[in-house]
């Protein structure tokens, strides 16, 4: 067991300090990045496009969406290549190969982190004050992680036997995005419509992030159907991958 | 030392075949629920006992499945039929550097290496000196991967492997790299884990002339 925690620790450092190796900006492309796509989705959609977000800025409605959802998203797209990528490991070396996409989940992390600064800093700009009680959002990181792991499971695996399920689950990703209320407010979704909201960890994320800053409340309900809901697709992706673990050498 | 004769790995009619052509699409996939694509068959009804501390030689031509046994051997990829069972630590070397990572340097490497073939975190801390030490690449070790020569990359791959305390040593064509310094010491090490009882399988294109050989196994081709 504490061999395993030593895969995962020295897997997810690996691609951590490889990623901005043979780069100039370095660990700057962690603000960079997320900084760059709000900016952009910024301009789209809430000053062309203009798109209501009740008294909260559109900006920090923006920013309050992606915080969970990069995490999600970029962790996939890495971890549904983890094992093409690690070809090599995966037909010549003998360990636990769910640490692939794993490890790849976990390296982002730190992003989250950065994001959750730039958050806080344009909250701050915006003339809102912090409050302790902002510590909880770091909870909800649990069921996204599970969700994100439990879908990269079952990717990184089909993907690395048909390239086609890569396109699959990035086309699924961007249907996803819109299905989330991250670039919209979860008040302008219709009635019949809401339920897609209560499905979905990420957009779960999004409503108890909106609500624990705007309103001070803390939705713990929604972190228990975020739970409730991520669990099974992680248990499910786990032992789907353990099923065909042994078959990937031979058909990667 | 081969006063136990306790068999550390067992093989026992064992079958592999791979797809000849792996269907690769979806498009493919479903052609090929209706015509299954042919099977290659690699290893047909093996079965071979090796004792504790021996040191066996398999030679054979290309695509005679000596590394797909060793594969097997290792649990990498499973058997179609047949069963094989191993006692101790079980340390793979298939091929030098495999899963290196070449944008990081020497150092990282061998934490990434040795914690995939088994070495714990705290034994690591204390023999990482002696890997590098004994790799011989010690100006280079905080250097990417990518500027070593092939030969540095394989010293250093086998350095971490011989470090790793194996109870069997799987070993695929490794004296096909490495200059004659490096062989002779790649060669020192596996007399001494042969003193020690390590059970050691070598894979080889070459007659290797050596005492250690206790025995040689030609696998031949089955297609």
């Amino acid at each position: 067991m504490s061999h395993y925690f030593q895969l995962l620790e020295v897997f997810t450092l690996r691609e951590i300090k490889s990623r901005y190796k043979a780069s100039i900006l370095g660990f700057l492309w962690i603000v960079i990045y997320p900084l760059s796509t709000a900016f952009i989705l910024n301009i789209v959609f809430g000053s062309v496009i203009r798109i209501q977000t009740g008294k909260i800025s559109y900006f920090l409605n923006l920013l309050s969406g992606l915080l969970f959802w990069n995490f999600f998203q970029q962790g996939l797209i890495l971890a549904k290549e983890s094992l093409i990528w690690n070809r090599d490991l995966v037909i010549k070396t003998v360990f636990p190969k769910e640490v692939l996409p794993l490890s790849y989940v976990l390296s982002k992390i730190p992003d989250f982190f950065v994001g959750l600064g730039i958050f806080l800093f344009f909250f701050l700009l915006n003339g809102y004050m912090i409050d302790l009680s902002f510590f909880w959002i770091i909870i909800f990181l649990f069921p996204v992680f599970l969700f994100s792991a439990g879908i990269s499971f079952i990717f990184a695996l089909l993907n690395s036997i048909f390239r086609d399920f890569g396109r699959i689950i990035e086309l699924a990703t961007t249907l996803l995005f819109y299905a989330t209320p991250i670039i919209y407010s979860d008040a302008i979704v219709p009635n019949k419509l809401k339920i897609f909201l209560y499905i979905n960890p990420l957009s779960l994320a999004a409503l108890f992030m909106r609500n624990l800053f705007f309103e001070k409340i803390l939705r713990f309900d929604l972190f228990l159907l975020a739970l409730a809901i991520s669990l099974p697709v992680f248990i499910f992706g786990l032992f789907f991958f353990r099923r065909f673990e042994k078959k990937i050498a031979d058909l990667i | 030392m081969n006063t136990d004769k306790a068999s550390v790995i067992e093989v026992a009619n064992i079958t592999k075949s791979y797809y000849l052509e792996k269907p690769r699409t979806l498009k493919k996939w479903f052609r090929s629920l209706f015509s299954p694509y042919g099977r290659f068959t690699v290893i047909k009804n093996v079965s071979l006992a090796v004792n504790k501390g021996e040191f066996v030689l398999v030679t054979g031509p290309n695509g005679c499945g000596k590394t797909t046994l060793l594969k097997l051997i290792a649990g990498i990829t499973l058997p179609d039929e047949g069963m094989i069972k191993t006692t101790g630590k079980v340390v793979p070397l298939i091929e030098l550097g495999a899963g290196f990572n070449y944008e990081l340097t020497g150092y990282e490497n061998i934490i990434t290496n040795a914690t995939i073939l088994g070495i714990e975190k705290k034994k690591l801390k204390k023999i990482v000196k002696e890997i590098v030490e004994f790799s011989g690449v010690k100006e280079f070790i905080n250097t990417p991967l990518k500027r070593y020569s092939s030969g540095m990359v394989s010293r250093l791959a086998f350095s971490i492997a011989v470090f790793s305390e194996p109870d069997i040593l799987l070993l695929d064509e490794i004296f096909a790299v490495g200059d004659k310094e490096f062989r002779e010491k790649a060669i020192n090490k596996l007399t001494e884990f042969k003193k020690k009882g390590v059970t050691i399988l070598l894979c080889s294109h070459f007659e290797l002339n050596s005492s250690l050989i206790d025995r040689r196994i030609n696998l031949t081709k089955v297609y």
